[in-house]
């Protein structure tokens, strides 16, 4: 059976309507703008979009292909894909169920980087990269017309006004004699950035030093469509993987994408780490407005800026992940024959969220656990009764009452967070029926989620599971969640196959869960992983040992390892091997950065590890807390002393 | 007929002979140039080569500069270079950085510079010993020795490696997170006019390279799938625990089992036939319906890596890697694993092959 999850990169899948049958429009609202003047402003200046990989970036540029856009607008009358032509007309990708754009995707691979490394003056070394990107962006440009069956004899550029002898540099109006000239471009810069020995400067040729600038030349293409008509289409060039690019490479492609002169629309797709180590920052900061919200969508006069995956309040963005995440499993399943005949297309009704309950020895243990703690914090029989009777309060209120092992768990939390608030010679007292915490003691959720980490580590209680769970430990990264969710499908799969029901209890998830996590963080392969692994499970562990403190003192638990934003500064600006480590940490969601964040009347800066590091070290998935430390414990955990000498 | 059907291949007493009765007579002129690297290899075929006492010799060691090499690899590397430096007297040290700055991949480009600026006049015979160089150094020196020998038809290239397949699977690089073409092997991959051209991949599956493989497979974005596995091989179980390990992504690349490109890990001729015979039948199936293109991604063992280098350089096959920004040794590469030299030499251009010179 073919299990379409598995294909986690949409580059997989290389049939446009597979491509487009597992594509969910919500990616599209959320990420691209809120207004029409935002839609606009990915059009009419340079437009940046920034994410970790797996967070959708190049999905969405897949999607604004013009072949793709030719697809899906042959199938708009299907349910699926009504829903996301309608995001792309929002979008302005599409108007009159017509495309309005020709767009291409362009990856930035060794190609181009390449031209970095030649023994050439700065000024030729760009001027030779910026006539490849043109040639290939031209030559993607007529090959998604051409994957659309467009017959190139009746396509033309429209050129801007006065172009006349520019025009002719590119090899004049007409598709084909476009693709001629960019064709002979290519072919004589590719033989310089290939050849094993770069040849001389003077001995480079015509086609490759000649004036070739048609970014500076197009305002549009005129395209036949459907028959007779012709679209005006406004050219985009998406260029991909931006990261690549040397720095000094990427921030002078930059500028010369800027000018506003420009007709084309251009977006630069990069992760965060092609960012200078301010600019990083910035984009990673806090807004100032209330709780933890990040900026994500910005319009200046020459940028546009969006960065996908941390957007407006984390809690909204948690929230939103959950429903993308729940559509985007519901179209993978609706290609497997198999759950799709049995109307099995829902992943949330298949994982139990019911709960799962301690064997009856294991909570007489942990009943007389709790007892004896209670006799040897000297806590008397009247105060321990009115803690249960909060715990039982609570967990009446809130729907869990019939969870007698986490009862006495958050009994026990309470019991220990007593002892601490009263003063040790008043337990010792005559009145000791009197006795007073300090600060009133709360039977809450973080005491609900203290008592199940808790839980899950003494006696290995099933802590991760639920279609929330599986969303929230892929921490909003699409990529995570289809890599949990393959195993899963594959399990029920297994199940449907021998006529079991078709759902996994709370353990099998778990344990899943788990062995996917720990599969995932081994087969890390990426520079400075083996460093990136020893950081997240050193701040795991510290997490763990400040988690299962009898008190709970953070409630859930930790979740991050944070350290004063100075120093954090520090790090940021130096070249440290410290700091390489953190970028590709960052890089690859081993961490997610949230810089500045208030705290005890200190600025920190947090290392709030990925979902993989939390499932495998049975950590919270709640976020907040954190253990505090030092730029030094992270150097000693990552051992970087080592590898710097 | 292909160019190195019938190359001369040596290893065992042929080898020793050939050491003996042609490398050390008196006649010759050799040129060593060999990796000063931390594999503990890195000696076995300079110690041979200065054990025979005619001819003149002198050596050119590479050491290849990685960012992210731990101290204690570059230790080893230090005694390694200082070894060949005192067994072969007349000898210079060259570093090449593997990369520029922001992980560019500059090290075949580095040491294509550097072979361009030696001077090969009186040199009768180039040793190009791979054992302690990596893919991304040795294959780009490859084609600029065979480009000098075309001009200078006195010069005879050999490649020798001390092969222990363990010691290459125990060393395992830490993977750059990029994949590039082999500086010098891009074979038009990229290029509009093999734009619409049936793509194949032939990756050679290693263990623990799950994420470097993904990362080449998105960058190649193939048609089919052909793995390369080692068989016959030292380890007889290693094929089966291959497609184990890569069963989900095997999957996802949608590989039918009929795809398995089988190769004898001790002989990269094996494989080199295999690749060219696949490379034509596909050429000529595919003509009609715009061409093929064949990318090839080595890794593992050297052998087998050779039989791709050869493949690649005669059909102009883009060879596409993820370098390595470091790497560690498990147990079975380290210095007390590895075993006994066990050399193996290919004479890929010379006078081995005047007859077939005329008739090109």
């Amino acid at each position: 059976m073919e299990n379409p999850f598995l294909k986690r990169a949409t580059e997989h899948l290389r049939d446009d309507d597979a491509f487009l049958a597992i594509i969910s429009p919500e990616p599209l609202r959320h990420y691209l703008g809120k207004t029409d003047a935002d839609r606009q402003a990915l059009f009419d200046r340079l437009a940046r979009l920034l994410g970790q990989p797996g967070s959708g970036k190049t999905t969405i540029a897949r999607l604004l292909e013009y072949a793709t856009l030719a697809a899906l607008l042959r199938k708009r009358n299907v349910p699926d894909f009504r829903e996301l032509a309608k995001a792309l007309a929002d979008c302005q990708v599409i108007s009159d169920d017509r495309p309005r754009i020709l767009g291409c995707r362009l990856p930035m691979e060794a190609d181009y980087r390449e031209f970095w490394e030649l023994p050439y003056p700065t000024e030729h070394k760009h001027q030779l990269f910026l006539a490849m990107i043109q040639c290939r962006a031209m030559l993607y440009w007529l090959r998604q017309l051409q994957n659309a069956q467009v017959d190139l004899s009746h396509v033309n550029i429209v050129p801007k006004k006065d172009s006349d002898a520019s025009v002719q540099a590119i090899g004049g109006v007409r598709a084909l004699d476009l693709r001629e000239k960019a064709r002979r471009v290519e072919a004589a810069l590719y033989k310089i950035a290939g050849a094993v020995l770069p040849p001389k400067l003077t001995d480079l040729s015509d086609d490759a030093v000649g004036a070739y600038r048609p970014f500076d030349v197009i305002e549009n293409f005129s395209v036949p469509y459907e028959g007779s008509e012709m679209l005006t289409l406004q050219p985009l060039v998406m260029l991909d993987d931006a990261h690549q690019l040397h720095p000094e490479q990427y921030q002078l492609l930059k500028k010369w994408l800027m000018r506003r002169e420009l007709k084309i629309g251009r977006w630069l797709l990069s992760r965060l780490d092609a960012l200078d180590s301010r600019e990083m920052l910035d984009a990673v900061s806090p807004d100032g407005t209330e709780g933890t919200h990040f900026r994500r969508f910005t319009v200046t006069r020459d940028v546009t800026e969006v960065i996908f995956q941390t957007g407006s309040s984390r809690q909204q963005e948690r929230k939103f992940f959950r429903s993308m995440a729940r559509d985007m499993a519901r179209r993978y399943l609706d290609r497997m024959p198999l759950f799709r005949d049995v109307g099995l297309t829902d992943l949330g009704t298949m994982l139990t969220t019911e709960t799962p309950h301690l064997s009856s020895s294991d909570v007489k243990e942990l009943s007389e656990t709790v007892e004896v703690n209670r006799e040897r914090l000297r806590i008397p029989q009247k105060k321990a009764a009115e803690l249960r009777d909060l715990v039982t309060d609570y967990l009446r209120n809130s729907g869990h009452e019939r969870e007698s092992d986490i009862a006495l768990a958050m009994e026990s939390i309470l019991l220990h967070r007593f002892a601490n608030r009263v003063p040790q010679e008043a337990l010792f007292a005559e009145l000791e029926d009197d006795l007073e915490p300090s600060k009133p003691l709360a039977a809450d959720a973080t005491v609900y989620e203290g008592a199940r980490v808790h839980l899950h580590h003494q006696y290995n209680r099933p802590f991760v599971y639920g279609m929330d769970a599986v969303c929230d430990a892929a921490a909003e990264n699409p990529e995570q969640f289809l890599w949990f969710a393959a195993e899963l499908v594959e399990h029920l799969a297994n199940r449907i196959q021998r006529r079991r029901r078709a759902e996994l209890s709370a353990r099998q998830q778990q344990d899943i869960l788990h062995s996917r996590a720990a599969k995932a963080i081994s087969d890390w392969d990426f520079p400075d992983s083996p460093a990136v692994r020893r950081v997240v499970q050193g701040i795991a562990d510290r997490c763990k040992k400040r988690s299962l403190e009898p008190n709970a003192p953070l409630g859930s638990g930790a979740c991050a390892f944070g350290f004063p934003q100075s120093e954090f500064e520090r790090i940021a600006k130096s070249n440290s091997p410290l700091a390489q480590v953190l970028k590709f940490a960052v890089a690859y969601n081993a961490i997610t950065l949230i810089p500045n964040y208030p705290c005890k009347k200190r600025i920190w800066c947090l290392l709030e590890l990925g979902g993989f590091v939390l499932v495998k070290n049975g950590l919270t998935l709640k976020r907040g807390g954190f253990v505090e430390g030092t730029t030094n414990e992270l150097m000693t955990m990552a051992n970087v002393a080592r590898a710097s000498a | 007929m292909n160019r190195w059907n019938r190359c001369v291949k040596l290893e065992g007493s042929a080898l020793e002979d050939f050491f003996d009765n042609y490398l050390g007579s008196s006649e010759r002129s050799l040129l060593l140039i060999a990796g000063g690297g931390f594999d503990p290899r890195s000696t076995s075929i300079a110690r041979r080569v200065a054990a025979m006492g005619a001819p003149r010799k002198r050596a050119l060691i590479i050491r290849e500069e990685r960012p992210g090499a731990p101290s204690k690899l570059r230790e080893q590397a230090d005694v390694h270079t200082a070894e060949l430096s005192k067994l072969i007297a007349d000898s210079s040290v060259a570093d090449v950085p593997i990369f520029a700055e922001g992980n560019a991949v500059v090290g075949g480009r580095e040491v294509a510079k550097l072979l361009g600026q030696q001077d090969f006049s009186g040199v009768t015979d180039i040793l190009l010993d791979i054992s302690a160089l990596s893919t991304g150094v040795f294959f780009p020196a490859v084609r600029m020795l065979l480009g000098e020998a075309e001009r200078n038809r006195k010069l005879n290239v050999h490649v020798v490696v001390d092969e222990q397949p363990a010691t290459d699977y125990g060393i395992v690089g830490v993977a750059s997170d990029r994949a590039t073409p082999v500086h010098g092997f891009k074979g038009r991959i990229g290029l509009d006019e093999t734009g619409s051209h049936a793509r194949l991949w032939l990756p050679q599956l290693v263990l623990h390279r799950r994420q470097t493989l993904e990362r080449i497979h998105t960058a190649v974005s193939p048609d089919d799938v052909c793995p390369i596995l080692p068989f016959p091989c030292a380890n007889p179980r290693l094929p089966d625990q291959l497609v184990e390990e890569y069963r989900e992504m095997l999957e996802a690349w949608k590989v039918d089992v009929r795809n398995f490109v089988y190769a004898a890990e001790n002989d990269p001729l094996d494989l080199y036939a295999t690749i060219v015979r696949l490379v034509d039948t596909r050429e000529r199936v595919f003509a009609a319906v715009g061409g093929s293109l064949v990318t090839l991604s080595p890794a593992g063992g050297k052998l087998l890596s050779v039989g791709s280098l050869l493949a690649a350089l005669e059909r102009d096959l883009p060879v596409v890697f993820v370098e390595s920004v470091g790497y560690e040794i498990t147990g079975t590469g380290s210095e007390s694993a590895a075993g006994p030299p066990k050399l193996v030499h290919l004479w890929l251009e010379g006078e081995a092959y005047d007859g077939r010179r005329k008739t090109r």
